[in-house]
């Protein structure tokens, strides 16, 4: 039975030795409340220094937020937590669709994944049973065909499949985690970890329901978020067109910047980003909008390409940084193969911003000769080649030839091919880089690059546009009347901050990011999360209590990055590529300059109370948030000041 | 399984979240879960077609002020039909 909105149970596997055991959810409530907060927690108390992302002693979370499966406004995110393959540090990845609620309703709130077996398993988890099974006979089909094989397996079009495909049985340092055909946990090379574990998939279904503690209440506080979100006109932008209308290729009217032909500019000339634009795209591909579980913006589309070499092609979840992956970052101005390569990632189990990073990376020494026709597969890696990118896709996923090399990601494989390619190899801590505006957009720029798991824009990033006309609120919460403006980089530490830990909170609770702040200053707040929590749970939560607990959580994988992969100030720093100006477009001229950054970097540190040189946490900061447990562990391996 | 007289369903809106089927759930329970819902989505992952489905344990929402499976269908899939006569 569950512990109101909680599943109240926590599985365990350990595929190596075989056993399953289950602790109780309740352990942890109190301070890391649900989904991240669980598994971030988890995985500092569970991995020691030293640990391989591959070895057997990694942990992998898949962890459910608090208010998942609930009616709260978009409450199916799945937060998927490991030691990163591709920075050493934290892999904090999450996934919507519908995987998370049916983990609660089958009875657990998160699984821990420990071991690794000797052969392919999966784990089917049906209504308070775990078991693993053989799945020897699954590996190497993709996720669509593993999600489609195990509905039929266990004769249920209702069960819930979160896989790897094939990028993750090889390796791929970015292979990802694909639920739903589409719902990646995308960010931070999960699916290689999980198939370092011989993990094939996880299934589950449930037919439990949890018990909200006022449960009136608990709806009528559904009712008041949900009106909020329809009364936004940012939120109405996203419902009309999804997040491609606002910000993909190019924006509303072309001009949003973008990051074009590996960086090298933020701007894409207007007749090619009108090829990519959301109107075009709607006009000649869109078959229906989606959303995942209980979401009221429904942000995604699903397009099918009917004519041409691409003809067949059909899936959902084409995102911003799927244009820009696959279109404007490789100069690539023909949808249909950005739709194609987009639908191959979700197949094989392979983060877009990784696979489109490590194009881009090729495609620019190809260029300027780094690498040469023979050594590129005998691909033709010119700006603009749709064909050969999506051949350098599969060789990517199948490690075969120069794909072997890329499947490490760029950092790794920049020191593979040496010949001066560090300095346009996109990265940030060692994960590959797929973001768009950083030029101008300084804070923006700082929240990305400071981002724990390296490299995202789902963090601390504020954007500009969702405080227009909301200078007085942005005064009040954060000493500034523009946070994120274009050109700014004074003022912006404690905006980042906020948002690092606004959006810690709001993956404790398992909600979407587009229902908060970050999208548009009248979204939920602090409070109105607080208040579904309270509701909820039948404990009295407030905002700030919850942006405590986001703030202790982002410094628990701030101390896993020190102990783990000994980040320091040096990795707070952007890629060399950034420093210099956009050549052409309304931004022509930005960049971010190293000596404003290093000021930002001073602002920031001193607003955390953590030390300028290093970088690194200290004992005070960390005792005003009493986690002397992190301090001690710190102190331990000589890395706190 | 027929669809209650009292709805208009446009399967064309429909997103597939479910939650007609969460808010289902919660009225015959007051709690959250997706066994106990009268209303039923079949989602095809490989084409985008859906159907909808209402078993006959539908009451539209007897005791609610409205039914919810159309209250908290924001794409407007399910939406309350103006018949005259209807409650």
């Amino acid at each position: 039975m569950s512990d109101t909105i909680w599943a109240g149970r926590i599985l365990w596997v350990d595929l190596t030795r075989r056993e399953i055991r289950v602790e109780p959810t309740a352990d942890y409530r109190s301070y890391a409340i649900g989904g991240r907060g669980i598994g971030q927690w988890i995985l500092f108390r569970e991995v020691a220094p030293g640990t391989d992302a591959y070895d057997p002693a990694n942990v992998l979370t898949l962890g459910a937020g608090a208010l998942v499966g609930t009616l709260a406004p978009a409450s199916g995110r799945l937060s998927v937590d490991t030691k990163n393959p591709l920075t050493g540090g934290v892999c904090a990845s999450n996934a919507g669709g519908h995987f998370a609620p049916e983990l609660k309703y089958a009875g657990y709130d998160a699984v821990v994944i420990v071991g690794q077996s000797p052969v392919p398993v999966y784990l089917w988890i049906h209504d308070g049973q775990a078991e693993l099974r053989d799945a020897q006979d699954l590996w190497g089909l993709d996720t669509w065909q593993t999600e489609a094989a195990l509905r039929q397996r266990l004769g249920d079009p209702n069960v819930r499949v979160v896989a790897i495909g094939p990028a993750g049985e090889n390796l791929v340092r970015g292979a990802c985690l694909i639920a739903d055909r589409a719902r990646a946990a995308g960010r931070g090379g999960a699916g290689a970890v999980m198939g370092s574990k011989r993990l094939k998939a996880v299934a589950v279904r449930g037919t439990g329901e949890l018990r909200p503690a006022e449960p009136e209440a608990f709806l009528q506080e559904v009712r008041r978020c949900n009106a909020k979100l329809l009364a936004s006109q940012i939120i109405g932008a996203y419902r009309a067109g999804g997040g491609m209308r606002f910000a993909g290729a190019g924006g509303p009217d072309g001009t949003f910047p973008q990051a074009v032909r590996n960086y090298r500019d933020c701007y894409w000339p207007l007749e090619k980003s009108r090829r990519i634009y959301e109107p075009a795209l709607k006009a000649g591909y869109e078959v229906r909008r989606l959303g995942c579980f209980n979401c009221p913006i429904s942000c995604s589309h699903f397009y099918a390409v009917r004519e041409g070499p691409y003809a067949g092609d059909a899936g959902e979840g084409f995102e911003i940084n799927s244009a820009r992956a696959f279109g404007s970052n490789l100069d690539i101005d023909y949808a249909p193969a950005i739709i194609a390569a987009h639908n191959y990632c979700s197949r094989m189990g392979l983060d877009v911003d990784m696979a489109g990073a490590c194009l881009a990376f090729a495609f620019e020494a190809y260029e300027r000769g780094d690498l040469s026709r023979a050594e590129a597969n005998g691909l033709d890696l010119s700006w603009g080649n749709h064909q050969a990118a999506l051949e350098l896709l599969r060789a990517i996923v199948e490690r075969r030839g120069v794909g072997d090399m890329l499947a490490e990601g760029v950092k790794r494989a920049a020191e593979a091919l040496g010949r001066g390619s560090e300095r346009y190899a996109l990265h940030v801590k060692g994960a590959d880089l797929n973001e768009a505006s950083m030029r101008p957009m300084k804070a923006w720029a700082l929240g990305i690059i400071l981002s724990t798991h390296g490299g995202g824009h789902l963090d601390g990033a504020p954007g500009a546009w969702a405080w227009r006309g909301q200078e007085d609120l942005a005064r009040e919460l954060f000493g500034n009347p523009r946070p994120g403006a274009a050109g700014e980089y004074r003022n912006q530490a404690r905006v980042v901050i906020w948002f690092e830990n606004y959006k810690g909170l709001i993956d404790m609770l398992g909600l979407c990011y587009f229902t908060s702040m970050w999208l548009d200053a009248l979204a939920l707040t602090p409070d109105d999360y607080a208040a579904l929590l309270s509701a909820g749970s039948g404990q009295a939560w407030s905002g700030a209590e919850l942006m405590r607990r986001g703030q202790q959580l982002h410094n628990v994988q701030k101390a896993f990055n020190t102990l783990h992969a000994g980040h320091t100030r040096r990795d707070d720093r952007p890629p060399p590529r950034l420093e210099e100006p956009a050549q052409s477009g309304p931004f022509r001229g930005e960049r971010l300059d190293p000596q404003r950054w290093e000021e930002m970097l001073d602002e920031y540190y001193q607003a955390q109370g953590w030390d300028l040189e290093t970088g690194w946490q200290t004992a005070e900061s960390l005792r005003a948030l009493d986690l002397e447990e992190v301090s001690a562990k710190l102190q331990a391996y000589g890395r706190l000041k | 399984m027929s669809i209650p007289s009292l709805l208009l369903v446009q399967p064309g809106l429909c997103t597939a979240c479910r939650s007609c089927e969460v808010a289902c759930h919660y009225h015959h329970t007051r709690r959250f879960g997706a066994g106990r819902n009268s209303v039923h989505i079949s989602y095809h992952g490989d084409t985008s077609d859906l159907e909808i489905a209402f078993d006959e344990s539908c009451d539209v929402c007897l005791g609610e002020e409205r039914p919810l499976c159309a209250e908290f269908c924001v794409p407007g899939a399910i939406r309350v039909q103006l018949v005259e006569g209807a409650r």
